[in-house]
Order: structure tokens, then C-alpha cells, then sequence
């Protein structure tokens, strides 16, 4: 406990601190819970051009774009349009301060640019919060994956007690049919009054145009020779090489963001959490309350949410482990990984580096790499060029920014590790007196 | 299930459910965790039936002690971690031998500095890789005699060195001094595995005075029976040690070697194959006995994928249901009455993807 408030608190600070927004920002223009104000936002989305719904998005093979839509929801104008308006509507929250924009911010990368979000009544949880970009090609939701669908998982935030709060997915429908605007655009979108399975169809349809793939890298690997630089294209021979990256963030043709989807315990903050007493806990938790609702309040409020994956599924193997996070856009999205423990991508770059933090579930295809820090470089570079050209000044900004802090503060690397001079796991073996033999 | 826990429904002490769980969030309740591991309820022994209980097996651990490649190391420690986490735990942790990869002083003595941490008592057979340097010498000055046995709640427990070679000469109790040669399991100048002449007569020793009603359990690194020579899937003198067997009602043998499941029925012995720590082995190419189930080829990007541990549950009647423990997978069992079948009973889950 003390621990979280302590780093959280820090962290938080320096969230705030490295976030160098948008050059449109004015500095001053901040909204509750410290979100950029709608408008601002809403002019920002303008800008971004994304699709109004009455084509695919540009940059998405069709195929994968058929393959991932549902049946019931295909996608349309009148419910990409109700899903942009429920999405920055503070009004579906208990006190009317949060909508989904509070932590998905337009401005913020989709995100919140903190560690972890802050919800109604100003409290704050125990994820980052993930861009709602290019969430056409990511599934399940969450970070330990306990939504199937976007639809699915658009409806939990609104009655999460620390996010937007509301009493019961009634009463959001009863706030929506008191709201003069909404019937008639649900009639339009799904011929049929506001009900709350549609609230997440048309959360999930505009939030499926949100796709942002018109990165350097696209241009490059479609034959612009010159779209990459040499140290980018240096850095994605060792992604897809040396250090492995690709095995768990490919980024092919069916995997066109750079995750596999799947759950894997990279190690991240394992040396803060005794997995063991958290499952007795989490398992005793369950037994009292498994509900959808109940699985959201233990992932976002207690610290049993650092098993990840086993809260859902309450496998041994998954504990730990969180569903593969895509790659694109990386750059304006910091802070990293699902506790928002990592503030830049050389940070994230040094945790792989060493092998990821010994625990017992480690994924196998974690390993010491061995990058010297002229192939870092090269490597963080690659994941900068992974950035749409709409982003590209957020982008240059972070950059800026996150290399800067590179330079002096590197609380993730350690060289003996990754170079496998000392190894990680001996610790748990040996007493200190052993240690030289 | 023991443990202070309420009933599933029933409010605690007239705190409401959402209360409660703060409770617990707040790490107060986190003390009264009892019987909820997640390796408890199918296999926690029935209750009123004090005789039935469950032993684990962890086998091949292949350590080096090369710091380049502590894979091997982090796979047993994860083990350790496993078996320590059984709830309720079991009896006793069978080590089921290749404790090291070239039998090596020092990777024996990490390996057994890492057996220490199991909390359950541990019990240890030998694997070829153990002795391949001295022929045992130092393992056995670590762990001693490397056939042994003991009576445990009415079952008869024997262990035998099921990896001598042949024409190795004298006893390996007594023979110090080196079988150094090809390490390579396929190598035909390997000669092959067998319990030896002085080895059959201590399991005969063993078993002397038992009565054939008594559940019977062997536990040895190499097969006890033939199915692939050319790794050593392979004991010589099978038939003379099956002979030492036949007799008793319920044998169940309990082999590591192959780094998979194998589930083998000759007369009255079952023979199950366990997973490994260190790393999966491919079908072999001839012999898979009948009764093994299809598995998923392992997945080459998780080196942890295809591994694991398992453990026996011993019936009140004897009958022995095997579980491998999966890493990456959901753990399968293979019962005792699917054995007896014939393979007509419990079958296991299908492979989804294609096999080797
Ligand atoms: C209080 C902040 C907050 C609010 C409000 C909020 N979210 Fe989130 N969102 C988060 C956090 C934190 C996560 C990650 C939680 C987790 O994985 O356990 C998340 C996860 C998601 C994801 C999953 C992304 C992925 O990669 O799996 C989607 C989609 C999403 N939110 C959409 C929405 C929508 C739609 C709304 C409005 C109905 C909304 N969010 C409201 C903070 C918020
Ligand atoms: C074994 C699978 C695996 C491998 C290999 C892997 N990753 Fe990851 N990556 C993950 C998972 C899982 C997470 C989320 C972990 C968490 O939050 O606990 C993640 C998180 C990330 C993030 C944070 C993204 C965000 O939005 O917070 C970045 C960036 C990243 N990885 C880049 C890389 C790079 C670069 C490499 C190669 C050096 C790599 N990954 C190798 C599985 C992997």
C-alpha cells in the first residue's frame, strides 16, 4: 500500500511533468480531472480526419477489416456518429465530470499520459490506460483481457465505481432517454430506443475507426526506401531479431498493430508484488463474488489486479500476465505497460534488456538480450517510427523529451544482467555468503 | 475444503458482499486463505478417507550452473515454486532424476541447493545425466543410495536406478570411476538403460514380505519398458523386471527420461512418462504405447511451452491418478480407471493443433 501511494505519487508528478501535449495545447486549458477540455479535443479529432463510418478506415487491409467486425454491429455512419457523442458525454457519469475522453484523451495519444487513471470523485486506480486506437485489431479488452468484445467492455467503465460511477447500467439507459438528443440518434443507429447493449455498439464503432497506421514504417515496408532511417531500419532487424520483439509484438500482414493477443508475464514491477499471498487472496475475493462487476473492482482497486490474467481465468500460468499490448504509437503514449511503471521507451527497452524482472511465471521468450547501447538507441528509434504521420508532432515532442531523460535517468537498466554476467535468479538460490563461489 | 471460509452465498458476519471484498482488498482477510490453491480442489484427498493423499513429480531439471544459460535453473526454481504452492500440500516431491545435464559436481550441488526450498520432504532418483561423469559417485554422496524404499499410508514406494548401462560392470552402488561418452540421447554407442542384475534383486528385496493386495509404486528415471531404443525410451531387462512386478495387484510406475507424457499398460503396471522442467522432447519416432493422449506441439517462441510438473493421487483403493501440470496449458489427468480400460474410460481432451 504504502508502496503504490509513494511510487504512484511520484510517478504522477512526473507524468504530468514529461507530458509535452500537443503544440495546439494551450498549457492553461485544462478540464476536470485534469483532461484537455472537450472542445479542445473535439477540434483535435476534426483535425485527425478519421472516418465518419461510411468507408474502412485507410491503411487496414480489408480482409483483416472484414474479419474483425461483428456481425451485429457492422459499421455505419449514424452509429460511428452516436458512438463519438457518448464518448466525450460527461453526462453518463454519476456527477457529470468523466466521460471515456477523460482518460482516453484525443490530445493525450487516447490515453491519459499518467500512470494510472482518475475517475469520478478524483480516485485513482491501479492500471494505465490504454490508446483507444487501432482497437479494431485488439481482443480481448483489457489488459488482462476480462471484456471478449469493444462492445462488451465499452459498458464496464460507466458503472466502475472509480471510473465514471454511474449506480447501474439502468440508470445509464434512464439518464440516455431523459437526454433529448439520444433517441432519436440510437432509433437512427439501431432502429430501436437507448438500451445499454447499444450504448457499447456504438461506443465499439466509433472507436474501431480510430486507426492509425500510417506510420514511416507502412511507407517503408510499401517501398519508400527512404522512409525509415538507418538507425530505424537497424532497429527493426534487432525487433524482429536479436531482440525478439516479434515474437510476442509481430507486425505482419494478421498482425497489423504488433501484438499476438495473447497474455505473457514479462516481469514488469515483479519484484513489488508477492504473487503468492495476492492468488490466496484473489482466489478468496473470487469465491465471494465473481461477477463481471466484481472482476473490474478487484483488476482496477486492489493490488490483486497485478495477477492479471488469473484474476479471469485463475490459471497458475497466467499469473502475472497481461495481454501483449500493441507497439504502434508507442511514442505518444508513454507512460508503459499496465501499471504505468515506465516513462520511456529506453526505460521499457532496459527491462527487456535484462531479461525482465525474475519471478517463477516469467513468459519462456523472455530472455537477457545483450543490446549494447548503440542498438537501444536504434531499437527505441524503430518504435518512434512506428508512429502515424498525423502524430508526428506529439511524436517529435516525446522524443525530444524521453530522450533527454535517457541520457541521466535510467532506473530500469542494469548491464550485468543483460549481459548475463550476474544472472537474476541466483539470489533465490544462493545466501549472500555463497554469492562470490 | 478445510479453511475458515464461509460458504459460497452466505454473508459474512452481516457484511454485505461489495464490503467484504474491500475487506479483503484490504489485505485483512488475505490471512485465512485455506484449501483455495489453485492446484487444490479436483485432487485435495476425499474426506473421511485419511489413506488417500498425492505425491509431486518434478523431473529432468537439466541444470549446467553456465550462467549464459540459466533457462534450466529458473525452470526448476519455478518448480519449487509450484510444488510449494500445492494446497494442501502433498506427501512428498518426488525428483525424478537428470537433476544435471553432465553430471557435474557443482550443477548437482545447486541443483540440490534448490531443492532445498520444497517444503513437502523430497525424495530423489537418479537420471543418466546425473552420473554420466562419475557414475554416480557424486550424486549419491549428495543424496545417497539411489535404490531405496519406504511404506507410505499402505502403499509401497520403491525407487531403482532404472538407468545403469549395460556391460557397465560392477554394482553401481559399489563402482566408482567414470562412463564419460557421447552425451547425445541418440548415439547407438550408448549401450542401453537396465535395472542390472544387482538392481532386480534389491527391487525384488523391496518387495519381499509385501502382500500382492498392497498398491505397489516404482518410481525410476528411464521406462521400465521398450519403445524407442534409439533415445533410450529403453530398458534391457524389461521382461525380468515386469517378472518382479506381476504379481502385485496395482503397480504404477512413475518415469521421467522422455520430457513428455506417456501412459503405457502392460499386464497390471501402468507406466506414465512426466513432464520435464528443462525442456520438451518430440514424440518419438516408433513405440508411443496406446494410451498416451495427443498434445499440442509445444510452441518454439515459449521455451516454457511443453514443460511442467505433475503429481499422483493415490486412492484409498490403490488406484493412481496422474496429472501433468502444464505451464503454458491446462493441466490433464490421466486416471487410474482410464488405464484399467483400456483407454475406453475419462479420455482426455484433443490436441488442437497438429502433433509432431
Ligand atoms: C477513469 C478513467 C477511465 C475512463 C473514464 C474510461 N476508461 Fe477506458 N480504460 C481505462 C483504464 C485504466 C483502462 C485499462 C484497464 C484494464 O485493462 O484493466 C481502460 C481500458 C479501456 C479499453 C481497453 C483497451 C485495450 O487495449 O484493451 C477500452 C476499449 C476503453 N478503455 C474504452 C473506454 C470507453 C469506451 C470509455 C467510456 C465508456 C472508457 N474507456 C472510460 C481508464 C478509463
Ligand atoms: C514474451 C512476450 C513479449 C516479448 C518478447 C516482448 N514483449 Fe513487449 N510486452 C509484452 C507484454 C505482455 C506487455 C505488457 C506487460 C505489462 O504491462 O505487464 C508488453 C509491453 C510492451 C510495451 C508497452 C506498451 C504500452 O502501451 O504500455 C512496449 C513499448 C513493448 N512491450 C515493446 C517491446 C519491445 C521493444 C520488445 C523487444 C525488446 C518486446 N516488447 C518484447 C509482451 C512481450
Amino acid at each position: 500500500m504504502t508502496f503504490f501511494r509513494g511510487t504512484f505519487g511520484a510517478l504522477a508528478v512526473f507524468a504530468t511533468s514529461v507530458w509535452f501535449g500537443l503544440p495546439s495545447t494551450p498549457q492553461d486549458a485544462v478540464g476536470p480531472h485534469g483532461a484537455t477540455p472537450i472542445d479542445v479535443q473535439e477540434r483535435r479529432l476534426d483535425a485527425l480526419r478519421i472516418g465518419d463510418g461510411s468507408a474502412m478506415p485507410p491503411g487496414v487491409d480489408p480482409e483483416m477489416w472484414k474479419i474483425h467486425q461483428p456481425e451485429d454491429n457492422a459499421i455505419d455512419p449514424a452509429r460511428v456518429a452516436l458512438g463519438r457523442k457518448l464518448f466525450f458525454d460527461a453526462r453518463l457519469s454519476r456527477d457529470a465530470s468523466v466521460s471515456c475522453a477523460t482518460c482516453h484523451d484525443v490530445v493525450r495519444g487516447f490515453g491519459d499520459a499518467r500512470p494510472a487513471s482518475e475517475g469520478i470523485d478524483g480516485q485513482v486506480g491501479r492500471r494505465n490506460a490504454p490508446p483507444t486506437m487501432n482497437l479494431f485489431a485488439v481482443a480481448p479488452a483489457f489488459w488482462d483481457g476480462r471484456s471478449a468484445t469493444l462492445e462488451v467492455q465499452a459498458i464496464q467503465p460507466l458503472v466502475n465505481p472509480i471510473e465514471m460511477g454511474m449506480p447501474s447500467h439502468d440508470a445509464v439507459v434512464a439518464k440516455l432517454k431523459d437526454i433529448p438528443e439520444y433517441p432519436p440518434l440510437f432509433r437512427a443507429a439501431y432502429g430501436r430506443d437507448p438500451n445499454i447493449a447499444d450504448t457499447g455498439r456504438a461506443l465499439a464503432a466509433f472507436q474501431r475507426m480510430l486507426v492509425f497506421l500510417g506510420a514511416p514504417f507502412d511507407r517503408w515496408r510499401g517501398g519508400a526506401a527512404d522512409a525509415m532511417s538507418e538507425s530505424e531500419r537497424r532497429g527493426f532487424a534487432l525487433y524482429e531479431g536479436k531482440a525478439r520483439c516479434a515474437t510476442c509484438h509481430p507486425l505482419n500482414a494478421s498482425h497489423p498493430v504488433g501484438t499476438d493477443n495473447l497474455f505473457h508475464n514479462t516481469g514488469v514491477s515483479a519484484d513489488k508484488r508477492d504473487f503468492e499471498k495476492l492468488v490466496r487472496k484473489v482466489l478468496l475475493a473470487l469465491d465471494y463474488g465473481n461477477s463481471t462487476a466484481d472482476v473490474d473492482h478487484l483488476a482496477l482497486a486492489t493490488d490483486m489486479g497485478e495477477l492479471g490474467r488469473f484474476v479471469v481465468t485463475k490459471r497458475r500460468h497466467d499469473i502475472g500476465a497481461f495481454r501483449t499490448p500493441q507497439v504502434r504509437n508507442v511514442a505518444v503514449t508513454a507512460p508503459y505497460m499496465h501499471d504505468g511503471s515506465m516513462a520511456t521507451l529506453w526505460d521499457v527497452v532496459d527491462h527487456y534488456n535484462k531479461g525482465g524482472i525474475d519471478n517463477p511465471f516469467l513468459d519462456g521468450g523472455i530472455e537477457a538480450l545483450a543490446l549494447s547501447e548503440a542498438e537501444i538507441d536504434d531499437l527505441v528509434a524503430f518504435l518512434f517510427a512506428l508512429t502515424d504521420d498525423r502524430l508526428a508532432g506529439p511524436k517529435s515532442k516525446a522524443r525530444e523529451a524521453q530522450y533527454e531523460r535517457s541520457r541521466t535517468v535510467r532506473p530500469f537498466r542494469d548491464v550485468d544482467a543483460a549481459s548475463r554476467r550476474r544472472s537474476g535468479f541466483a539470489s533465490r538460490v544462493f545466501d549472500e555468503k555463497d554469492a562470490g563461489k | 475444503m478445510t479453511g475458515p471460509r464461509a460458504p459460497r452465498g452466505i454473508d459474512v458476519g452481516g457484511v454485505d458482499r461489495r464490503a467484504f471484498l474491500r475487506v479483503v482488498s484490504a489485505g485483512v482477510a488475505g490471512l485465512c486463505a485455506g484449501g483455495t490453491g489453485p492446484f487444490a480442489a479436483p485432487d485435495a484427498p476425499t474426506p473421511g478417507r485419511a489413506d488417500a493423499f498425492r505425491f509431486a513429480v518434478i523431473a529432468d531439471a537439466h541444470l549446467s550452473v553456465d550462467p549464459r544459460n540459466d533457462r534450466a535453473e529458473k525452470a526448476l526454481l519455478r518448480a519449487v515454486a509450484d510444488v510449494n504452492a500445492m494446497d494442501p500440500q502433498p506427501d512428498f516431491v518426488v525428483f525424478g532424476g537428470d537433476l544435471a545435464r553432465d553430471g557435474r559436481k557443482d550443477a548437482l550441488a545447486f541443483g540440490a541447493r534448490i531443492l532445498k526450498a520444497v517444503k513437502a520432504p523430497v525424495r530423489m532418483v537418479v537420471g543418466d545425466h546425473d552420473r554420466h561423469l562419475d557414475g554416480g559417485v557424486a550424486w549419491r554422496a549428495l543424496f545417497g543410495d539411489d535404490a531405496y524404499a519406504w511404506t507410505h499410508k499402505g502403499v509401497r514406494f520403491v525407487v531403482v536406478n532404472g538407468v545403469r548401462r549395460v556391460g557397465e560392470g560392477a554394482s553401481s552402488a559399489t563402482r566408482d570411476g567414470a562412463i564419460q561418452g557421447p552425451l547425445h540421447a541418440d548415439d547407438r554407442r550408448w549401450a542401453a538403460f537396465e535395472v542390472g542384475e544387482e538392481g532386480r534383486a534389491r527391487l525384488a528385496a523391496h518387495l519381499s514380505g509385501v502382500t500382492k493386495e498392497t498398491p505397489v509404486v516404482v518410481l525410476s528415471h528411464g521406462p521400465l519398458y521398450k519403445l524407442h531404443r534409439g533415445w533410450n525410451l529403453w530398458t534391457e531387462d524389461a521382461e525380468t523386471v515386469q517378472a518382479i512386478l506381476a504379481p502385485f495387484d496395482r503397480v504404477t510406475v512413475v518415469h521421467a527420461h522422455a520430457h513428455q507424457p506417456l501412459a503405457h499398460r502392460i499386464g497390471r503396471i501402468d507406466f506414465h512418462g512426466m513432464l520435464a522442467t528443462a525442456f520438451p522432447l518430440p514424440r518419438p519416432p516408433e513405440g508411443v504405447p496406446p494410451l498416451t493422449f495427443p498434445i499440442d506441439r509445444p510452441n518454439p517462441f515459449n521455451p516454457a511451452d511443453g514443460c511442467g510438473i505433475g503429481w499422483v493421487r493415490i486412492a484409498a483403493d490403490g488406484t493412481a491418478d496422474v496429472t501433468h501440470a502444464w505451464w503454458n496449458r491446462e493441466p490433464t489427468t490421466v486416471t487410474g480407471r482410464r488405464m484399467r480400460s483400456g483407454g475406453v474410460e475419462d479420455p482426455p481432451p484433443r490436441a488442437r493443433r497438429s502433433s509432431y
